[in-house]
C-alpha cells in the first residue's frame, strides 16, 4: 500500500497534543474525557469542549472502531502505490477521526461501512507515528 | 449606532502573560476564552456569536464548542477587535445573535502552533487530517457521501443526476463553462477522481470575479436598478475538520444558517420560486435541500432525479448550471449571489417566470461554514 512512508506529511505536536502523539509512539490512542460531564471527545483540548470544564483526563481507548465513511482516492499521491482510502471512522467510546484504512484491499468491495475495524501504529519519525485503522482481528 | 445601547459583560485576559511555552496559540484564544466566560457568569453554550482573528473563527468555535448564529473573522491586524466590537454591535441590534465572544490569542514570541496558514504541521488539521494524505477538496469534501447513501438510500444514479440537471441549466447560460448535455451513463462513466466521485461530479476550475452593491431599502429607488430586497439571512460556523462534523450526512452550519434566514425572512418554503445551492461537489444539493426543509430526510435525490429542480419543475436550482457546469474558481458564492440577483431582476438567461423570491445558500470550506441569503423583489 506505501510506497514512500517519507512523503505523508508529518504532524507536530503543540502542548496540548503532545499526550496523544506520545501515546501513538507508544502504541496507545489516547482520548480525554470530561470529570465533570464525562464526555469523550476529540481532537486533544485541556477543558471539554461540551461543558468547558477544566477538568478532564486522559485515558487508553480501546483501539476498536467502526469504519463510518470514506472515499478511495485515485490521483497519484508519493506516499502511495495507487489508490487509496481517507476515511473516517468511528472509535468505540463515541469520537470520530481521520485516518486511512491499512491492510485490506482499497476497493469498494473490501470497504464496508460499519466494518469492525482497529488501531495499528505506523511510526514516522522519532517523534511520530500515525495511528491507521486496518479490519478488527488483524488484516484480511 | 445607537450609543449606549451595547454592553460589555464579561472581559478577561490569558491565565499567564509573557513567556507562555506550554501553550499554542489556539488554546491561548480558549484559555482566554474560558476566563471570559467564568468572569460573565455564564456557560458556552450561552454564546451565539464569535469573532476573532489571528485564527479562523471556524477552527475557534469549533475548538470552543461554540454554534453560533453570527461569525466575524475580520483581520486587519492588530486593531481587527475594535472592529469586531463594532461589527457586534451591529449583529446584537439587529437579532442576529444575543452574546458575542471575542477572542485573542497570539504566541507571539514562543511561537507554538501558530495557525494562520491553513494547513501548517501544528495546526489541528495538520495534526489530524493532512498526515492522511488528503489532496485537496475532491478528496475531503466528498468524504461524507457513502454515508449519506448508507443511511438515506441515496443511490449513484441519483448524484449523477444532480450534473445532468445543472448541464441542462447551463446550456441556457451562454457564459457557463460547459453548455453540452451530459447522461447520467457520462457522469458515472466519466474519469474517476475519488470513488464515488467523477470528474462530472467534481465543481470546475475557473477564473473570474464579481461584486454587489447594496444600500438602504428607502434609498433604493434612486438607483436605475430594479432593486433586489434582503428579506433574510443567516450563518453558522461548524468545524474546519471534516472528521469532526457532529453528522457526517447533515450539516448543522446549513440548518443553523437556514433557520435563521427563514425565520427572519418569515416565508413558507412553498413561496420560493428559485434556489442556488452552492454545489462544490454534486451531493451538495442533496444536504442543502433536506438541511433547509425544502426535503424530508433521505428525499431529496428523488426530488431531484424526479426533475423538481430542472427547467419546468417547481424547484429551479442552479439555474446558471452551478459550481459543477458554470465556473467555480475556488471561492464560489458570489455566483450564486449573482444568479439569484438575475433572477429577480428578471435578467436571467434562463429566467423563471415570475420569480419573485430565492434563496441563495452556500456553504464555505468542507462543510465548515454556511451563509444564506433569501432575496425578493417585492418590498415586505
Amino acid at each position: 500500500m506505501f510506497a514512500d512512508k517519507s512523503k505523508i506529511p508529518v504532524p507536530r505536536a503543540t502542548p496540548e497534543t503532545q499526550h496523544f502523539w506520545d501515546g501513538t509512539l507508544a502504541g496507545e490512542l489516547r482520548l480525554q474525557r470530561c470529570d465533570d460531564c464525562s464526555q469523550v471527545y476529540f481532537p486533544p483540548r485541556p477543558f471539554c469542549p461540551v461543558c468547558s470544564s477544566r477538568v478532564v483526563r486522559i485515558f487508553t481507548a480501546s483501539g476498536k472502531a467502526s469504519l463510518h465513511s470514506y472515499v478511495i482516492n485515485q490521483r497519484p499521491h508519493p506516499a502511495f502505490e495507487g489508490p487509496y482510502s481517507i476515511a473516517v471512522v468511528k472509535l468505540e467510546e463515541g469520537p470520530t477521526m481521520m485516518t486511512n484504512i491499512v491492510n485490506v484491499d482499497q476497493t469498494p468491495e473490501a470497504l464496508i461501512l460499519d466494518m469492525p475495524l482497529e488501531v495499528v501504529f505506523e511510526t514516522l519519525t522519532d517523534d511520530i507515528a500515525l495511528p491507521y485503522f486496518q479490519p478488527a482481528g488483524g488484516a484480511s | 449606532m445607537k450609543s449606549g445601547s451595547i454592553a460589555i459583560v464579561g472581559a478577561a485576559e490569558s491565565t499567564d502573560l509573557g513567556k507562555i511555552p506550554h501553550m499554542s496559540q489556539i488554546q491561548l484564544h480558549a484559555d482566554a476564552a474560558l476566563n471570559t466566560i467564568a468572569d460573565a457568569g455564564i456557560s458556552i453554550a450561552d454564546i451565539d456569536g464569535i469573532a476573532t482573528a489571528g485564527e479562523s473563527p471556524t477552527a475557534i468555535a469549533h475548538y470552543l464548542g461554540i454554534k453560533p448564529t453570527w461569525v466575524d473573522g475580520t483581520a486587519v491586524g492588530g486593531c481587527s477587535f475594535m472592529l469586531h466590537v463594532r461589527h457586534a454591535a451591529a449583529a446584537i441590534n439587529e437579532g442576529l445573535c444575543n452574546t458575542v465572544l471575542i477572542t485573542h490569542g497570539e504566541s507571539g514570541r514562543s511561537n507554538i502552533g501558530r495557525g494562520g496558514r491553513p494547513g501548517g504541521a501544528a495546526t489541528l488539521q495538520g495534526q489530524f487530517e493532512n498526515p492522511f494524505c488528503t489532496m485537496g477538496p475532491p478528496t475531503v469534501f466528498t468524504i461524507p457521501f457513502l454515508r449519506y447513501m448508507h443511511e438515506t438510500g441515496t443511490t449513484l444514479e441519483q448524484l449523477a443526476m444532480v450534473a445532468v440537471v445543472q448541464r441542462e441549466w447551463a446550456s441556457k447560460n451562454p457564459r457557463a463553462s460547459f453548455q453540452d448535455p451530459v447522461t447520467v451513463d457520462e457522469v458515472m462513466n466519466a474519469r474517476m477522481i475519488a470513488y464515488p466521485f467523477t470528474l462530472l461530479e467534481c465543481c470546475l476550475v475557473t477564473d473570474g470575479g464579481g461584486a454587489l452593491i447594496l444600500t438602504s431599502a428607502d434609498r433604493a429607488k434612486d438607483f436605475p436598478t430594479k432593486p433586489v430586497y434582503i428579506l433574510g439571512t443567516g450563518e453558522s460556523v461548524e468545524t474546519p475538520m471534516i472528521s469532526q462534523m457532529d453528522d457526517l450526512t447533515r450539516s448543522r452550519a446549513f440548518r443553523m444558517s437556514g433557520e435563521k434566514a427563514f425565520a427572519e425572512a418569515g416565508i413558507t418554503h412553498a413561496e420560493v420560486d428559485h434556489m442556488m445551492i452552492y454545489d462544490a461537489f454534486a451531493h451538495l444539493p442533496f444536504y442543502g435541500l433536506e438541511d433547509l426543509g425544502f426535503c424530508k430526510r433521505g428525499e431529496a435525490g428523488a426530488f431531484i432525479e424526479e426533475r423538481n429542480t430542472a427547467p419546468g419543475g417547481q424547484l429551479p436550482l442552479n439555474t446558471n448550471g452551478g459550481g459543477l457546469s458554470y465556473m467555480h474558481s475556488g471561492m464560489y458564492g458570489m455566483y450564486a449571489l449573482q444568479e439569484s440577483v438575475r433572477q429577480m431582476r428578471g435578467t436571467a438567461p434562463a429566467q423563471v417566470e415570475n420569480a419573485e423570491i430565492s434563496v441563495c445558500h452556500g456553504v464555505g470550506g468542507m462543510f465548515a461554514a454556511s451563509g444564506t441569503v433569501i432575496m425578493g423583489n417585492v418590498r415586505p
